[in-house]
């Protein structure tokens, strides 16, 4: 059973998608804001980390910086719903330019998300 | 509109000077001036009259020279005059047109930041709504009566998706665009300088700013609003960096291919223009350099920095000019804001 670290401030957010996870058969832990992730990076192993952008504390952004930096092979999912002053798709770009697996703008659909977790884990299995 | 065409003192000298002269005609003809002097110099001629009535015309014509003299200068300087305060006008015309411009754009931005708030907030609240919405639905053992019931909700989601797509579509300052130009490029070269002087009054104090362009004309298909609105936020920095006794540089030219190269942008952009705001500032660690245009990043006191200035900045420049942002610094020694926008021409090809 592959390992998420769900990552996402907004507690209705976070519900919703452990539930999704967890019926797509993902060891689901979560975390509420980005340093609160770090610290659960550091304390375990995760195949994937889903996180929204915009999070206090530490935001989503800085977050992807830190695992493509230290924990490289930890795949990334990034989630959302723009932010203020900013154009349409704007952070989710942001998100995969720094290094994103895949980056989708909220809200989305549960058969968008679950082609993107299989397009995620495809391109793993294609390469080893 | 004032009127200096004729000022009143070199008005008033000429008729005092052409009345007297006029009164002193009809005087000495009426007492037979000339003849009482022509006698009086005959009987006195051990005297020498003759000199001084000779003397006489001389300084009056003279003192008439003069008298024209400062009659044509003043109204050269009145000329002068009239054609500075036009200028004068014209300027103070041209700075209330960018205040109006710059309140706009700030009304702009506030909207806009407002509206992305909130488009954010209600793609967060829709996302839970859809995911178990769908969830339900996709029960095997769900009665028709309560699968139609979630139907009816992932509908009310759409819709609630619509309207913060559109909402986010303003958000991302979609009416700012080069259209405000009448569909024109505008010219940087005569844009930047204008708008730096405005900024200047507005924003600096002690900060010297020095403005280099280095090119003659430079039209770009970007909207003046945009573009005050990136200014701004760039000098702001700046000259925040430099706590307020620096010099920033505001430079324009034509970008060189390696500058274009290096910002990734080699394919399709034959020409571009480079728009640098450089400072002597504090710099920046690369660590801070690295998230200087992340959203939410500031390296300012809580309360003092939104942290969202550069990151809104990158978002024009990129999104809605297809151009590039850069930042290069050196703690000690400054930081250099590097912009690239395409040249009008490139926009049309990239267009098409």
């Amino acid at each position: 059973m592959k390992k998420v670290l769900l990552v996402e401030d907004d507690e209705f957010g976070r519900y919703a998608l452990r539930e999704l996870l967890s019926d797509a058969a993902f060891d689901v832990a979560e975390a509420d804001n980005g340093l609160a992730a770090r610290r659960m990076l550091e304390g375990d192993t995760f195949d994937l980390v889903v996180t929204d952008i915009f999070m206090p504390d530490m935001d989503g952004i800085e977050l992807i910086r830190l695992i493509r930096k230290t924990y490289p092979d930890v795949k990334i999912l990034a989630l959302s719903g723009g932010g203020a002053g900013f154009t349409p798709g704007y952070a989710t770009d942001l998100a995969s330019t720094i290094g994103a697996n895949a980056a989708l703008q909220k809200p989305v659909s549960n058969d968008e998300l679950r082609a993107a977790l299989d397009a995620i884990f495809r391109d793993e299995d294609g390469k080893s | 509109m004032l009127n200096f065409a004729f000022s009143r003192p070199a008005r008033r000298d000429l008729l005092i000077a052409l009345v007297a002269c006029a009164g002193l005609i009809v005087i000495f003809i009426s007492i037979d001036f000339l003849e009482a002097l022509f006698e009086f110099t005959r009987e006195h001629e051990d005297w020498e009259l003759d000199e001084f009535l000779a003397t006489v015309p001389a300084a009056a014509l003279v003192a008439c020279w003069f008298a024209f003299r400062r009659w044509r200068e003043s109204n050269g300087l009145n000329r002068r005059l009239s054609e500075a305060l036009s200028e004068l006008e014209a300027l103070t015309q041209r700075e209330r047109e960018i205040q109006g411009e710059l309140r706009q754009s700030h009304k702009m931005a506030a909207l806009g930041q407002l509206a992305g708030g909130i488009a954010h907030e209600i793609n967060n609240t829709l996302q839970p709504i859809f995911t178990l919405a769908e969830l339900c639905s996709e029960q095997e053992d769900l009665t028709d009566k309560n699968r139609e019931r979630m139907k009816q909700i992932l509908s009310a989601a759409g819709r609630g998706r619509e309207i913060s797509q559109k909402t986010l579509m303003f958000a991302g300052s979609d009416e700012n665009r080069s259209d405000e130009n009448g569909g024109e490029p505008l010219d940087l070269s005569a844009a930047l300088p204008e708008m730096m002087d405005f900024v200047t009054d507005a924003t600096l104090s002690s900060v010297k700013l020095k403005s280099e362009v280095l090119v003659d004309t430079a039209p770009a298909r970007i909207s003046r609003t945009e573009l005050t609105q990136v200014l701004t936020n760039l000098i702001n920095n700046a000259t925040d960096a430099t706590e307020q006794k620096g010099t920033v540089t505001v430079s324009l030219n034509r970008a060189t291919p390696a500058a274009v190269g290096a910002a990734g942008l080699g394919a399709g952009c034959s020409g571009m223009w480079s728009v640098t705001v450089s400072d002597d500032g504090v710099g920046m660690s690369d660590t801070v350099r690295e998230r200087a245009l992340d959203p939410f990043f500031s390296t300012k006191p809580p309360g003092v920095g939104t942290g969202l200035g550069l990151s809104v900045v990158r978002g024009i420049v990129e999104k809605n000019w297809g151009g590039k942002i850069t930042v290069e610094s050196e703690p000690g020694v400054g930081t250099t804001v590097r912009i690239l926008i395409p040249d009008a021409p490139v926009t049309e090809g990239a267009q098409s």
